[in-house]
């Protein structure tokens, strides 16, 4: 962002890069999204091969998958999300600070996958809403990594006007 | 979890656990999971403390319930092989394999040379897949985060050679009834010799990372014990089982695919403690290369599925000159095959244990029933008894010296 | 090794002497052994409820089988008995058990299946956790899947299932619950009629 000259003496050039509030956020929020740890099955084998060295998240600033939602901004559902773990997955969406995101990584996450039966949820966007679904069963740690970086230009994009009224999420922080 | 009776443990049935006195008069009870870090996959534990020290853990599973085997039971036998995999995500070949040689068991079908030593390839490069797993994710729990990114290098070659059989990296679905998908492609030997030749350098580095390091030693050694007797009655199976000393390997001891023509050695340990574990698997992937190797070396030309049009589909060249190849074809992409009535197990040896798989037919296209007997739904049951007494900290290097995949247990 | 493998041909593993598990089992049972049968695949022997926890013992005590493998079941409705509940046993020779390779000629692994048939009306049947610690999540797997219920097993609630879950879904009048799968005809039926979470 700086420029790339020597500070010069003359006064036309401070070294300040102007721009709007709101692309400012959108570069910052982007370039470090805090994935938190939810990896369920199959997928979240594919996510650790994204984090390691082939693949690499953290040259898009996601190394840190935090453990507690609460510090994190990103939920990847890599996996499929059975019966009994929906409450539990609602549980730490909600817990989750704003601005959140979520992406729905896999088949099964998207819409049940190959497991078309009683005892998994037909897709998590049933219980939580999804930014970006990334289908492959599982999806190669490209595929991921293209949808986080589609991700990625959708959070910089983000209008930040009405903020208030969009992320006052029902029942939000009483889980 | 509402009928817990929070402040009694749960007694552990038929058996003397022989541990420090803990008193036990106010228990904390903390809840670990489902989503937690260290927990290998969505498996909650209920840790009853006493300060620092564990008066017992009981296990919660189902989070993962996928309904596999009810799904079986509406799907062709061909249909199965892309369900089974996904059970122990983490061995899909072994899956793959177990499924296919109880199909195979109950149509009674003769699978060529070529593909039997493929699988044996696809097998053992898959027990050295799951074992790098266990590496990297052990010591990323103990707080080594190095070893993680050296194992998943190695692990990235190996899913590289299952893209190039089945077309997926994790989910090859390679192994079919009557031998394989399709022929093994022309790099594919000279791919897996370049690798064979790399790995062996590769576990002497992570050795040199974690065998000798003194808090690896400190972390692993004495902790999490479980001895032979206690393994054989919660029906431990795998490198736990021969960490305790007990030399069972389901290749040697009820062979298929031919492993009784292979040399190769069974590592045991005799402590039964974690650091026996890792010294198994570690042993196991330098053996696994060494059988891949001789495999590798018997590799010739030849048919890579049955000749018998009942479970084999005829190549694409037959269907333009022959009536019965179109029949046959037909059939097979309808109905599937149709073993005659009857029931088979067959138990591989998993990188997690005896895998086993026991499918019952009833004469027609689908399954009447198949039940997957998963090493680590059982080696889970075992975890209770070996941390009891315990530091919280051993709990976690209890759990990840078990390996297990939540997958294989909830199913 | 310069012999080339055998043909794959399912496990090529020996299962004698099952013939002598067989005779001792016939002798012990008398008239409960309802089938026995020593192959091809693992031999196996059909038992009536009532003798199943003393097979088990005797299994156990007499004829080394130290490992159980696995205890489930099989439903077979409409027919009667509906349920067959089966076990699987695993003897290892004694060599296993002291760490030292078993010798190349004999056995080093007998395998044997235990099958149960029971009534679709009330399925009981004795638990074998007193004899084999590791039966407790098996049974509870079957009572969670079938219904069985376990006569003396200490703990017997769902496993996998959430707890207030009502029905037993591996049996044969349990739908699998199959989602219609939305194509561009019938999308906005299908979308319609399952929930979507907005926020």
């Amino acid at each position: 962002m700086s420029p790339s000259a020597a500070p010069r003496q003359k006064s036309a050039d401070p070294g300040v890069v102007t721009t709007t509030l709101a692309q400012a956020v959108g570069w910052a929020r982007s370039r470090s999204v805090w994935p938190a740890l939810f990896g369920l099955a199959c997928c979240a084998i594919e996510m650790m091969h994204t984090q390691t060295a082939r693949v690499d998240m953290s040259r898009f600033g996601m190394e840190l998958m935090r453990a507690s939602p609460r510090q994190s901004d990103l939920l990847i559902v890599a996996g499929r999300l059975s019966v009994k773990m929906a409450p539990v997955i609602r549980r730490i969406y909600d817990q989750m600070p704003e601005p959140k995101w979520v992406i729905s990584m896999g088949d099964c996450a998207s819409c049940g996958g190959v497991f078309n039966n009683y005892a998994l949820v037909q897709g998590v966007d049933e219980v939580l809403p999804v930014d970006v679904y990334v289908p492959g069963c599982p999806p190669r740690p490209e595929a991921l990594m293209h949808g986080i970086l589609m991700l990625h230009d959708r959070i910089r994009a983000e209008r930040l006007a009405g903020w208030r009224d969009r992320d006052a999420a029902p029942g939000g922080e009483q889980a | 979890m509402a009928d817990l009776d929070l402040l009694r443990p749960p007694p552990l049935p038929g058996r003397d656990v022989d541990r420090p006195a803990v008193a036990d008069d106010e228990p904390m009870v903390i809840n670990i999971g489902p989503q937690h870090p260290s927990t290998h996959g969505v498996l909650r534990l209920v840790t009853r403390m006493d300060g620092e020290r564990i008066v017992s853990v009981t296990p919660d599973i189902g989070y993962l319930h996928t309904g596999i085997e009810k799904t079986f039971e509406s799907k062709t036998y061909l249909m199965g092989t892309t369900l089974a995999p996904r059970m122990s995500y983490l061995s899909p070949v072994h899956n793959n394999l177990a499924y296919v040689l109880a199909v195979e068991q109950l149509l009674g079908v003769e699978v060529p040379a070529r593909a039997t030593l493929a699988r044996v390839i696809l097998a053992e490069l898959d027990r050295v897949a799951s074992h790098l797993v266990f590496l990297g994710i052990h010591a990323l729990d103990l707080g080594a985060t190095s070893p993680m990114l050296y194992a998943f290098r190695e692990r990235e070659s190996i899913l590289d050679l299952m893209e190039m059989t089945g077309g997926s990296r994790m989910f090859p679905t390679f192994i079919r009834p009557g031998g394989l998908a399709r022929d093994l492609p022309p790099s594919f030997a000279g791919a897996v010799d370049e690798l064979l030749l790399r790995l062996p350098q590769a576990i002497d580095e992570y050795e040199r990372l974690l065998t000798h390091n003194p808090l690896w030693k400190d972390r692993t050694v004495g902790v999490a014990a479980i001895d032979a007797a206690d393994a054989l009655a919660m029906g431990v199976t795998g490198p736990t089982l021969r960490a305790a000393g007990v030399a069972f390997d389901v290749r040697k001891a009820v062979p298929y695919c031919g492993y009784q023509t292979y040399d190769f050695d069974v590592p045991i340990a005799r402590d039964g403690d974690a650091y026996g574990r890792y010294v198994v698997r570690v042993g196991e992937m330098r053996q696994a290369v060494r059988i891949a190797r001789q495999a590798l070396e018997r590799l010739e030309p030849g048919p890579f599925i049955t000749a018998d049009r009942k479970v084999a589909p005829p190549p694409k060249a037959e269907l333009a000159t022959s009536m019965e190849a179109v029949i046959h074809h037909f059939k097979l992409w309808t109905e599937g095959v149709t073993p005659p009535p009857g029931e088979a197990y067959v138990g591989v040896e998993a990188p997690r244990g005896e895998l086993g798989m026991y499918v019952v037919s009833n004469g027609s296209g689908r399954p009447w029933r198949v039940h997957m007997r998963s090493p680590s739904f059982v080696n889970l049951q075992a975890l209770d008894g070996m941390v009891r007494g315990a530091l919280l900290a051993d709990l976690v290097t209890g759990l990840a010296s078990l390996d297990p995949v939540l997958g294989e247990v909830d199913r | 090794m310069a012999q080339p493998p055998a043909a794959g041909r399912g496990p090529d593993g020996p299962a004698a002497p099952a013939w002598e598990d067989l005779e001792a089992a016939t002798r012990l049972l008398g008239d409960d052994l309802l089938a026995s049968c020593a192959g091809p695949g693992e031999p196996t022997l059909v038992v009536s409820a009532v003798r199943l926890a003393e097979l088990a013992r005797f299994l156990r005590d007499q004829r080394g089988f130290q490992l159980l493998r696995s205890v489930t079941a099989v439903d077979y409705y409409p027919a009667e008995p509906r349920f067959q509940l089966v076990a699987h046993f695993t003897a290892l020779a004694p060599a296993l058990l002291h760490g030292l390779p078993a010798s190349p000629d004999g056995p080093s692994a007998r395998l044997l299946r235990v099958k149960v048939p029971l009534p679709g009306a009330q399925p009981v049947v004795d638990s074998l956790v007193d004899v084999y610690p590791t039966a407790d999540w098996h049974e509870r797997e079957v009572y969670d899947m079938f219904g069985i219920e376990f006569a003396g097993h200490p703990d017997l609630r769902r496993i996998l299932l959430p707890d207030g879950y009502h029905g037993h879904p591996l049996r044969k009048d349990h739908p699998l619950r199959y989602e219609e799968v939305a194509f561009s005809h019938n999308r906005e039926r299908v979308h319609g009629s399952k929930p979507r979470a907005e926020r």
